[in-house]
């Protein structure tokens, strides 16, 4: 038997690939590396391991997740942001929802809240929207600064950019909070930079335009309606977002570890129905079938 | 049975701890991973589940323990007491009120109405009266509830008895790191068919009749089969169990599967094939063995709805087996609450740390 590893970044996608793996019977060893994974299966295959990673698409755009995921390669990216992406895809919900409620339902004295849980398909795809939707004014700021970032790759002089302070956090932020900390960041930046050079593209102005291109692209019915949010929003920050709504509607408030554990649950009962991986594999269609794998 | 809660205190190293086996909604965990480091506690906390349950079973089936004063309570203090919450589930509590209506009718009409029994163990006794220990159960008829499993063994020559009601009687179980504690009746028919195979370990003598005692696994194992494969209608579990078995030893060891019995030219064997052909039992490595040990004991012993405690579950495994008999624990039996011990980093790795109990780390041992 020919040992054969991937390297991932959180402790969250370990189990959900051994899950799938496990399911899709592949015989491939999944191992969370915290960061960096490519660097590790870079070792691993320089002592003659078949050895592939795969790492969080975090804000890139598309045309880099294309560029990496190609067949051979050996650093892949994950189509969605992050692995907590997957998990929140409506079929997997449905799934965890309906195994919560019945598994609730069997102890002796059953919280009152799993009544209320939502299991019918629209139902859980509207709840998603609206956690989606909670999160437009950040995401459209963390956008913003990647679409700055990949634009000017080195941005102003030696400054890195970073995610504006004041955004993140689970309270939801309005459009103007959101907007100013990505302007004062973005002054920071150019404060820190003045001495080296001067780039229109990082004008207050620009920048404000900017957000609220990305803010009306990520608020358009369609944006949500067709759930493009699920492969570009911070998928830790929207499941969170998740949990929250199923609190506020349903009273329900499951611990995160008790959340993912279930929707791991759901990922791999739904891969066993279908017989395939069109979650987890759609759009890193080609991660189980590259040809990394194939000796 | 499922285990909600231990108390442990002044039991070898430990000197108080408390364990949650629920999760926030009182969920039973059914897969619950104790980790730590050596010394740190994780083998103590199984015996003294055990040493707390197994006697109210009735069904002794511990590994060896050695149960002494100096063995078990914590230098330094008078007494080791462990309590354990024990629930039970309807279905349960119906069977085992049905079986003790059947067999012991004086004691129905004292069935506790309850779903969870405590169980309060102390030992040594303080009125020196019992030498394993005193035990107190929270309602005081709460054994009742514990000894389904030990009246349907008891009474499976009645009519109304059959191999299938171990289903619903859980009991509680241990596996030390050498899996043993594997035992089996070996029929005269089958001790005919397998006299090749037997070995030392074989008990049975003329007291017991024809039948005997073996502890050897590839006689078990070979027994099982040569009883699925002639099947009769009262059998039916057996077979069920020995399908079941070979199904789990392909999800975990693939490629490499159980193809059945042959016949040698000394007598039965079992046929096992993988990518290099086709072996014998005495081919089979010692990852094999282990997964082979496990299921057999899940089988033979009927293991459904118990607790079961096993200690080192990653023992002999490449990480890919481990990861594979970790997503096969819910298979092993119905509805069992799987407590073990690992120092496997990729297992752990496998489990979030939600549903992990520490039991410290090694920072805090220097």
């Amino acid at each position: 038997m020919v040992e054969r590893w991937l390297y991932c970044e959180g402790k969250t996608d370990s189990p959900v690939l051994k899950a799938v793996f496990n399911a899709l019977a592949v015989d491939i060893i999944a191992e969370s590396t915290g960061t960096n994974p490519g660097k590790v299966a870079s070792w691993r295959r320089e002592q003659g391991i078949i050895a592939a990673a795969i790492s969080d698409r975090d804000y890139c755009p598309d045309s880099k997740c294309t560029e990496c995921n190609v067949a051979g390669s050996v650093k892949l990216i994950w189509g969605r942001h992050s692995i907590e992406n997957y998990l929140l895809d409506p079929d997997v919900l449905v799934i965890a929802l309906q195994q919560l409620k019945t598994s609730l339902m069997q102890i002796p004295h059953p919280p009152e809240c799993a009544n209320r849980l939502p299991t019918d398909p629209e139902t859980v795809r509207r709840d998603l929207i609206d956690a989606g939707k909670r999160l437009i004014p950040q995401e459209s700021g963390y956008l913003t600064i990647a679409r700055l970032k990949s634009t000017h790759s080195d941005p102003v002089g030696r400054v890195q950019l970073r995610n504006p302070i004041g955004i993140s956090g689970d309270a939801p932020r309005s459009r103007i909070d959101c907007k100013e900390a990505v302007i004062k960041e973005i002054g920071r930046v150019l404060d820190a930079a003045s001495r080296t050079q001067m780039l229109d593209g990082f004008s207050s102005a620009r920048v404000s335009e900017l957000y609220d291109q990305i803010d009306s692209e990520i608020s358009a019915a369609a944006f949500l309606n067709d759930l493009k949010f699920l492969e570009v929003f911070h998928g830790k920050r929207l499941l969170r977002s998740f949990k929250e709504i199923l609190k506020s509607k349903y009273g329900f408030s499951p611990k995160r570890g008790t959340l993912q554990k279930e929707l791991i649950l759901a990922i791999e009962t739904l891969v066993l129905q279908s017989g395939d991986c069109r979650v987890a594999e759609e759009p890193n269609r080609h991660l189980w079938r590259c040809p990394t794998f194939k000796n | 049975m499922h285990l909600e809660k231990a108390t442990i205190t002044d039991f070898r190293g430990i000197k108080h701890c408390e364990l949650d086996f629920t999760d926030e909604f009182g969920r039973i965990r059914n897969v619950v991973p104790i980790v730590g480091p050596n010394t740190s506690g994780k083998t103590s906390i199984l015996d003294a589940i055990s040493l707390c349950l197994m006697p109210v079973t009735e069904l002794f089936d511990l590994p060896s323990i050695a149960l002494t004063p100096a063995s078990i309570v914590r230098r330094g203090a008078i007494q080791a007491r462990v309590s354990c919450t024990v629930r039970f589930s309807n279905d349960e509590i119906d069977a085992a009120r049905k079986v003790i209506e059947l067999v012991e009718p004086t004691y129905a009409n004292r069935f506790p109405n309850a779903n969870k029994v405590v169980v309060h163990w102390e030992y040594p006794d303080r009125n020196a009266k019992h030498p394993t220990g005193f035990y107190r159960c929270e309602p005081r008829d709460g054994w009742m509830m514990f000894r389904g499993r030990l009246f349907t063994t008891r009474n499976l020559y009645r009519e109304e008895i059959t191999p299938n009601d171990f289903r619903h009687h859980g009991g509680v179980f241990q596996f030390d790191q050498q899996r043993r504690g594997l035992a089996k009746r070996i029929s005269f028919l089958d001790r005919q068919l397998l006299n090749h195979a037997m070995d030392d370990d074989y008990v049975g003598n003329d007291n017991e009749g024809p039948s005997g005692f073996t502890k050897d696994p590839k006689v078990i194992l070979l027994s099982l089969a040569t009883r699925a494969s002639a099947i009769q209608d009262d059998e039916a579990t057996q077979q069920k169990d020995f399908e079941r078995l070979k199904e789990l030893y392909a999800q975990t060891c693939r490629p490499h599967s159980i193809v059945g019995l042959y016949n040698t030219e000394t007598g039965l064997d079992m046929e096992f094939s993988g990518p290099n052909g086709i072996y014998g039992f005495d081919g089979l490595s010692s990852g094999q063995q282990m997964i082979i040990l496990l299921l057999l004991n899940f089988a033979t012993k009927h293991i459904h709805r118990s607790i079961v405690m096993i200690d080192e579950l990653e023992l002999h495994l490449h990480p890919l087996w481990q990861d594979r008999l970790y997503r096969s624990l819910d298979k092993l039996g119905l509805e069992n609450q799987i407590i073990f011990t690992t120092h496997s980093a990729h297992l752990r790795n496998s489990i979030g740390d939600h549903d992990t109990i520490t039991t410290g780390d090694l920072e805090s041992q220097q």
